[in-house]
């Protein structure tokens, strides 16, 4: 090619480069428009059912001293049914972000499941959830690792369950164009990092990694050779795979040596939901990831026992504390991360007919009124979300969390209209 | 000058020809070898049940007792991501007593019977030759090749994870 041919088509070829929207990897057009507001957001559902009459209404007095600023003392009658926790911090987390006192569940049955499938999809569901399948929407995690762009890999988008169940298949949907490629890794910690998960995934045969290139070159040769039916998408890559293998390991490796053996100070008050919440700390000291979820269910037990269900509202209020710190202790995200916490519904006014030791009845959550009102907590950096505001009408559902997340991140232009049914709570933000 | 040199190329080739002695047409062939895994046919997917029953057969040679097939499924629905939980689980069970694996001296004594064996007793057929070939090379060049790695490659492999 002549060099003046050369230079024409070269001009040409830049200036339909210049003109062409660009394709990304995932076939849509134009990269996010969104700015981000923060690098980094972990969800919190304050699960298991909570009730804003014994939260944010402190009708037993101040049972989430560490998120909540004021109200009185513990009701005299269950005081010694609670255990003993470190004094709360002077500064409430209340005072570093919104506080929406009047949150909904606004529709569908007050079911765990169909509330956390609410909370990380943005869709309410009409039927009672609890089989053992994917939901049928998009989750968060999905539509983060889809529409975010650069497009992000698992590493960055986590899962992190208090137990199994149904709730591990929330990691990603059947929706037709999501799917694992786009999911999160999911981890039931206090499930895997047992007595029993050792049994089973710990105790390895071990191979040095020049032995271990050679059994992945080896497995890569096999591999070639074998014509699958049909590709099967992957969640991570062959380096994610051996990151969370090292992940898994190192756990263990810190449990014989006693790093979980009252990790807290708490003594026996640690219980499943601390524990939860301690390993989603490792997962973000380790691998800091721009989205993660965790949640809670032991206030649960209030099917049965309503002091033990207040004890536990304290005990999960002081893990969220933990999470903050450690959250703001992590180079990299300090200050670059908004916590949101929210439960995942209420529940209901009326009791049923348990009484426990301290002659409390207990409670359901069956879908009335009472099971719809819940909290939201934003807590961030003082430059994105309103300090110290408390938002006292009634403003929120829970299917604007995705959206809000969706928003802060950045990718919220991104998503498909129709996919969500929620808006981003702005009011929170600067 | 031009007549001159087509001259002596004509006389050059008739040289040439007239000294060619009468060749005979020697036909090549290859022995048949069985190449790659084209031909196998593995189209179903094991379920996460049918994964660790067999698995656990194959390397213990028994059937995987009720509470141990618990914790293993368990170990699954505790990890999001499948491939992680059944490498962990084929190197857990690899580690355990009572796994059959033949000394190193065994497999360098005769590599192609060792790679035939496993072939047969995880993947449920013969090993092509090119597979022998390769991982007989492997073995002969690698030193450290032990044979529980090639056992690991085996059932770490897409193929095991199809019937």
């Amino acid at each position: 090619m002549k060099r003046r041919n050369f230079i024409k088509q070269a001009g040409l070829a830049a200036g339909a480069l210049a003109a062409a929207p660009w394709i990304l990897p995932s076939g849509r057009l134009f990269a996010a428009t969104g700015a981000r507001k923060v690098n980094h957001v972990v969800f919190c559902l304050f699960a298991g059912g909570v009730r804003n009459i014994d939260s944010v209404k402190m009708n037993d007095g101040n049972l989430m001293p560490n998120l909540l600023g004021g109200g009185g003392g513990i009701s005299s009658d269950i005081l010694p049914g609670m255990s003993m926790l470190p004094n709360p911090s002077s500064t409430p987390l209340q005072q570093y972000g919104t506080l929406f006192k009047e949150f909904r569940y606004a529709q569908g049955p007050t079911g765990h499941f169909n509330g956390h499938t609410v909370a990380l999809t943005g869709q309410y569901t009409a039927v009672d959830l609890n089989l053992r399948e994917r939901p049928n929407s998009p989750t968060l995690f999905e539509l983060y690792r889809k529409h975010n762009s650069p497009q992000e890999t698992a590493l960055n988008s986590w899962w992190v369950s208090n137990m199994l169940g149904p709730y591990p298949y929330l990691n990603y949907s059947k929706y037709p164009g999501y799917g694992v490629e786009f999911g999160a890794n999911m981890m039931a910690p206090t499930a895997i990092i047992s007595e029993e998960g050792y049994s089973i995934i710990g105790n390895t045969t071990e191979y040095a990694p020049s032995l271990a290139d050679k059994a992945a070159s080896m497995r890569g040769f096999m591999n070639q050779n074998f014509a699958r039916q049909q590709s099967e998408p992957k969640l991570n890559t062959p380096e994610h795979e051996r990151q969370l293998k090292e992940f898994i390991r190192s756990r263990y490796e810190r449990a014989f040596t006693g790093a979980y053996t009252n990790p807290w100070g708490l003594g026996s008050a640690m219980n499943n939901d601390c524990f939860n919440v301690l390993f989603a700390e490792e997962i973000i000291q380790t691998f800091k990831p721009e989205l993660l979820v965790v949640n809670m269910q032991d206030v649960d037990v209030c099917h049965s026992n309503f002091t033990q269900y207040c004890d536990n509202l304290r005990k999960a209020d002081f893990a969220v504390r933990h999470l903050w710190e450690t959250i703001q202790a992590t180079p990299g995200m300090a200050n670059d991360t908004v916590l949101i916490v929210v439960p995942e519904h209420g529940r209901n006014l009326q009791p049923n007919t348990l009484v426990d030791s301290y002659g409390r009845p207990a409670l359901d959550h069956t879908s009335d009124a009472t099971s719809r009102e819940i909290f939201c907590m934003i807590l961030g950096p003082s430059g994105v979300v309103k300090q110290n505001q408390v938002i006292s009408g009634v403003q929120g559902q829970s299917v604007d969390v995705v959206p809000t997340i969706a928003w802060l991140l950045g990718f919220d232009t991104n998503i498909p209209s129709g996919i969500l049914q929620g808006s981003p709570l702005l009011q929170a933000f600067n | 000058m031009r007549i001159n040199r087509s001259l002596l190329l004509l006389l050059v080739l008739t040289i040439g020809m007239g000294s060619c002695k009468k060749e005979y047409e020697t036909i090549y062939v290859v022995n048949k070898v069985k190449a790659g895994n084209a031909t196998v046919t593995k189209p179903n997917r094991k379920t996460t049940l049918e994964f660790v029953s067999i698995l656990y057969s194959d390397l213990l040679g028994a059937s995987v007792p009720q509470q141990e097939l618990i914790k293993m499924i368990s170990a699954y629905d505790a990890f999001g991501d499948g491939s992680v939980v059944e490498d962990l689980i084929v190197r857990n069970l690899m580690n355990r007593t009572g796994v059959s694996i033949p000394s190193n001296t065994e497999m360098r004594a005769n590599p192609d019977e060792f790679i035939q064996a496993a072939y047969k007793r995880f993947l449920a057929r013969d090993a092509s030759d090119y597979e022998v070939w390769y991982f007989r090379n492997q073995i002969e060049k690698n030193s450290d090749i032990t044979p529980d790695l090639i056992y690991y490659v085996l059932l770490t492999s897409d193929e095991y994870r199809y019937y």
